[in-house]
């Protein structure tokens, strides 16, 4: 399929993601009053309320979630090259379940619980990437590390779960799953400062192309391998962090959606980033909205949804795909 | 005048050097040969050269400039490393992964221009790859992926090309595919080349001048009759041969013989070869 025809197509999907997180969700809606209260926004009503107030806000936050995911992986997977890796692979994910395991466990809500479980990510994302560093920032040494602070992070949550109510534990566990349900007010704001370095990923599609090459063959074309690394290290794990405080741990998007784009678009990173973005926008939008009628009037956290999904799409992908092309 | 000249170069890992005290010197034009057993320093004295090795004493020198001054996109400019193949690249089509190569010309806002896109296309074409151009590199045989590693180092259109081993894991006809396509570039776009090889006929019959390693030293350099004589082979190798004359090239040739044989080197069946063929010496 050739590029141009596989972006539109995303751009086709995205469009309808957001259409049907528009005409369904958790409470029934008249399609002909979702078409009113589009058209006119200050009208208020329970309509207007629900459409700009809850699922406008939530559909933009799956969609920037979503690909924000997406496109961590696609870095990470080039950066580290190991088809295995993803956005959490760094050990991202661990510092921020600490952070919002502790906060729930001392009753902290709302954008402070968003903000300790963020300086809970930095603390991981500093701690792998110091500890490479004094190794020559080498890949093995950077998956080594994001493996062992995952599992030194893990074993402190499990601490706090052996030691906490039962009630707390369920809450955590929720959290951990991953939920776009309730972004407390500010964090949309946190989302949109977040934009700017995930739209800059796309000017280093060339970087990203000569890395994956290997650090040597990269070198040799006359990249500064150690800083482009860095930098795009850095830039993705804060983003990572940013998804991770505001909506838990969801499962598989920045595993599948990059190899899926890599299938569609080849390897090229001028076409795999901004195809990763559309196809990860569309694809959370889509479970989000999935996770909220399912079981409807009850919600499903949204990682159970990607989870299940994703690793359907893995299986038939790595059964369907010759070895050569899985990496 | 030359091309690259090493003076004095001390290099290594961890605590031992691997290359100790090497001079030489490579002339503009033409094509250098590396030769020497496993270990003698070959890979390293090349890791250094292209920079990823930084030299523990002495210097490398590109046309007089200390290269570990030089600024990389320029070094990339100018000079085209292609390391010994191993990891298999992701799945870029052949041309993109060609188009990489344009790197060091490029900026990041402005994409593959007119005159790239040229460059591109022709070296696609000379290098037999035209026609593959939008097959998946990962999914090339090891002759393929070999020239594709080829172009994209040919069309950083530099002076100096450094190439470890282009001929290794290829069957024969390969190996004279890739090594014609490099002796036609010498001569045609006054390419240099410094090419380490493990086959000494190989070096023989295609470089100007042979650069012979021994346990981190120069042992021999010069010609390819200067450098590869029995002697010098057999102390180095620690391997009974034979040096004739190819009767084609004129070139040195060096026979092999096996253990079982060495016995018996002096023995007729050797002097019987001699003096059939005409073309075995004692040097």
């Amino acid at each position: 399929m050739s590029r141009g025809l596989v972006l539109l197509f995303l751009l086709v999907f995205l469009m309808l993601c957001i259409a049907l997180g528009l005409f369904t969700g958790g409470m029934h809606l008249p399609p002909r009053e979702v078409v009113s209260a589009l058209l006119h926004p200050g009208q208020g009503g329970t309509a207007g309320t629900l459409i700009w107030e809850l699922r406008l806000p939530r559909i933009a936050a799956a969609g920037m979630v979503g690909s924000a995911l997406a496109v961590c992986g696609v870095v990470f997977q080039a950066i580290l090259r190991n088809p295995l890796a993803e956005p959490y692979t760094l050990g991202v994910s661990g510092g921020g379940a600490l952070g919002a395991v502790i906060a729930i466990l001392l009753g902290i809500s709302g954008l402070p619980m968003v903000l300790i479980c963020f300086t809970g990510c930095c603390l991981s994302i500093g701690a792998v990437l110091g500890a490479a560093s004094l190794k020559g920032f080498s890949n093995s040494m950077l998956i080594l590390a994001g493996i062992i602070m995952s599992f030194l992070f893990s074993s402190l949550v499990m601490f706090i779960f052996a030691v906490a109510s039962s009630r707390e534990v369920h809450a955590s566990i929720l959290w951990l799953m991953g939920s776009l349900s309730s972004p407390p007010p500010g964090s949309l704001k946190m989302l949109l400062l977040m934009l700017p370095v995930m739209l800059g990923l796309p000017l280093f599609a060339r970087e990203l192309n000569l890395l994956s090459l290997g650090d040597e063959t990269s070198y040799h074309l006359g990249l500064d391998a150690k800083k482009a690394r860095a930098i795009l290290l850095v830039c993705a794990s804060l983003i990572t962090g940013v998804c991770v405080a505001l909506s838990g741990i969801i499962a598989f998007i920045g595993l599948v959606i990059p190899h899926a784009m890599r299938a569609a678009a080849g390897a090229d990173h001028h076409y795999v980033i901004p195809s990763s973005m559309l196809a990860g926008a569309g694809f959370l939008i889509f479970s989000d909205t999935i996770s909220q009628v399912i079981i409807r009037p009850l919600e499903l956290p949204v990682g159970v949804i990607t989870g299940i999904a994703g690793g359907i799409f893995f299986i038939v992908y790595l059964l369907k795909s010759r070895p050569a092309e899985v990496a | 005048m030359s091309i690259l000249t090493v003076e004095r170069v001390t290099a290594g890992y961890e605590k031992a050097p691997v290359i100790r005290d090497v001079t030489f010197a490579v002339p503009g034009g033409g094509i250098t040969g590396v030769v020497g057993p496993n270990g003698a320093g070959k890979t390293t004295l090349f890791r250094t050269i292209s920079r990823i090795l930084k030299p523990w004493s002495g210097t490398v020198r590109f046309r007089g400039d200390d290269i570990s001054g030089m600024p990389r996109r320029e070094f990339a400019r100018r000079v085209a490393v292609i390391p010994q193949f191993r990891m298999i690249p992701p799945p870029f089509t052949v041309e993109e992964f060609v188009s990489l190569g344009r790197y060091p010309h490029t900026g990041r806002l402005s994409p593959l221009k007119q005159q790239d896109r040229r460059i591109i296309a022709e070296t696609l074409e000379l290098l037999g790859l035209a026609h593959i151009r939008t097959r998946k590199v990962n999914a090339l045989s090891g002759g393929e992926m070999q020239r594709a590693y080829l172009a994209q180092g040919l069309v950083q259109t530099p002076e100096l090309l450094l190439m470890d081993e282009p001929t290794a894991h290829l069957d024969i006809s390969h190996k004279i595919r890739v090594l014609d396509l490099i002796d036609s570039l010498s001569v045609t776009a006054g390419l240099s080349i410094l090419v380490i090889l493990h086959d000494l006929n190989l070096a023989s019959g295609y470089c100007n001048r042979v650069l012979m390693l021994e346990k981190g030293e120069i042992r021999a350099a010069g010609t390819p009759e200067e450098v590869l004589t029995r002697r010098t082979i057999e102390e180095v190798y620690r391997t009974p041969v034979r040096v004739g004359k190819d009767p084609v090239t004129a070139r040195p040739h060096i026979y092999f013989l096996p253990r079982s044989s060495a016995v018996r080197r002096d023995g007729p069946p050797v002097r019987q070869t001699e003096k059939t063929n005409g073309v075995l010496t004692n040097d």
